[in-house]
């Protein structure tokens, strides 16, 4: 609400007289209040005017219009998916196909990897096949004693030269506390000892 | 009651002579004085001292000194590679050290002999000065270096070299000296 003597909307888009005009102009000099609702008019008109103008659209379509209407096979879809009753028969009638082509298919022989026909096993000679793979894992085991034999021969060394880092740091340590023990009780000797 | 006078004249007279008879010829104090000035000896250019001194006096035998040293080398860092090099330069200048400590040892003897502290030792009685060295077992060359050094001799003896009346060249002949 306001106390301006004229519409201020009118005032601001000039609609008014010139002698209200300037009766509103004197107003607003004297009013904050009207002088606010001025102020948050021109802010709304501002805004309005930011946004960009869109085209009116001129075609109109309904509903009922052909061009919505489903296609014939996506309305007997559409009609069997609603139906429980006709979807049973649908999967039954599906059913009843799988049965009979799986009765009256050809047979098929299934041959197991992991049992080998007899016919290949007869023709090698079995001492030979033991002697390959016994050289095979001779040798596999020849060569994975020799790395664990590298790598227990680095670890001893290892652990020998961090032993020996050991003994070292320990012997100066307790050479540093000798020195140490020493030195405290010189210092502790009372004066005229010594020199 | 002139007896009971004394019997307690002829009580007190024995527990005088029973409690003179147990007191120790070198006083404690007189020893540990003279411990300090070997140690102030021997504690220079050469040696460290690992181990102050001790003296001990042992009844009509004399006055026994121990005391554990180390020859002043450099000691390389524990956690680096010890080259074969940097230890024999080691043992090569431990070598050289060994006269300067066997000399500072005769010196430490003629101290302990001319001591005031030792006053009350008899002159036949021995002054002994036992040096042990240490050495870092771990990685240091130690042939031909000794573990401890003995020395020892008569106080008279010591005493004629100290006063001049034998000269000081022929302080090595009067000494024993044990090495191991």
């Amino acid at each position: 609400m306001n106390c301006a003597p004229f519409d201020l909307r009118d005032y601001y888009f000039e609609a008014l007289p010139s002698e209200q005009h300037r009766a509103v102009e004197e107003h607003l000099g004297r009013c904050e209040e009207c002088a606010g609702e001025l102020a948050r008019v021109r802010l709304t008109s501002l805004a309005l005017t930011a946004i960009p103008e869109e085209e009116i659209p001129r075609r109109i379509a309904f509903v009922s219009d052909k061009v919505f209407a489903p296609s014939p096979v996506a309305r007997w879809w559409q009609s069997l998916w609603v139906s429980g009753a006709r979807m049973a028969a649908a999967s039954m009638a599906l059913l009843a196909v799988a049965i009979l082509v799986h009765a009256f298919r050809p047979q098929t022989t299934v041959v197991s990897s992991l049992n080998p026909p007899h016919v290949v096993a007869a023709s090698v000679d079995q001492a030979a096949v033991e002697a390959a793979v016994n050289r095979a894992v001779d040798k596999a085991v020849s060569v994975t004693e020799a790395r664990y034999d590298a790598k227990l021969k680095q670890i001893v060394a290892e652990n020998a030269r961090q032993k020996l880092i050991i003994e070292r740091a320990a012997e100066t340590i307790d050479v540093m506390d000798l020195r140490g023990r020493a030195a405290l009780v010189a210092s502790n000797r009372p004066p005229g000892d010594g020199q | 009651m002139k007896q009971t006078a004394a019997a307690v004249t002829v009580i007190c007279i024995a527990t005088a002579a029973v409690l003179l008879a147990d007191a120790p010829r070198v006083s404690r104090f007189a020893l540990s004085q003279l411990e300090a000035r070997i140690d102030g000896l021997l504690d220079k250019d050469t040696c460290n001292v690992l181990g102050n001194t001790r003296g001990v006096y042992l009844d009509n035998y004399g006055a026994v000194f121990t005391t554990l040293v180390s020859l002043r080398t450099e000691v390389p860092n524990p956690f680096n590679n010890f080259t074969p090099k940097k230890i024999a330069e080691i043992h090569a200048t431990k070598l050289k050290m060994m006269p300067a400590v066997r000399e500072k040892m005769r010196q430490s003897l003629l101290l302990m002999a001319s001591s005031s502290g030792l006053d009350a030792v008899p002159p036949d009685e021995q002054v002994v000065f036992d040096v042990t060295l240490f050495y870092y077992t771990s990685w240091e060359d130690m042939h031909g270096l000794p573990k401890e050094i003995l020395m020892q001799s008569s106080k008279r003896k010591l005493l004629d070299v100290q006063q001049g009346r034998v000269p000081m060249t022929q302080l090595e002949s009067l000494l024993k000296v044990q090495e191991q």
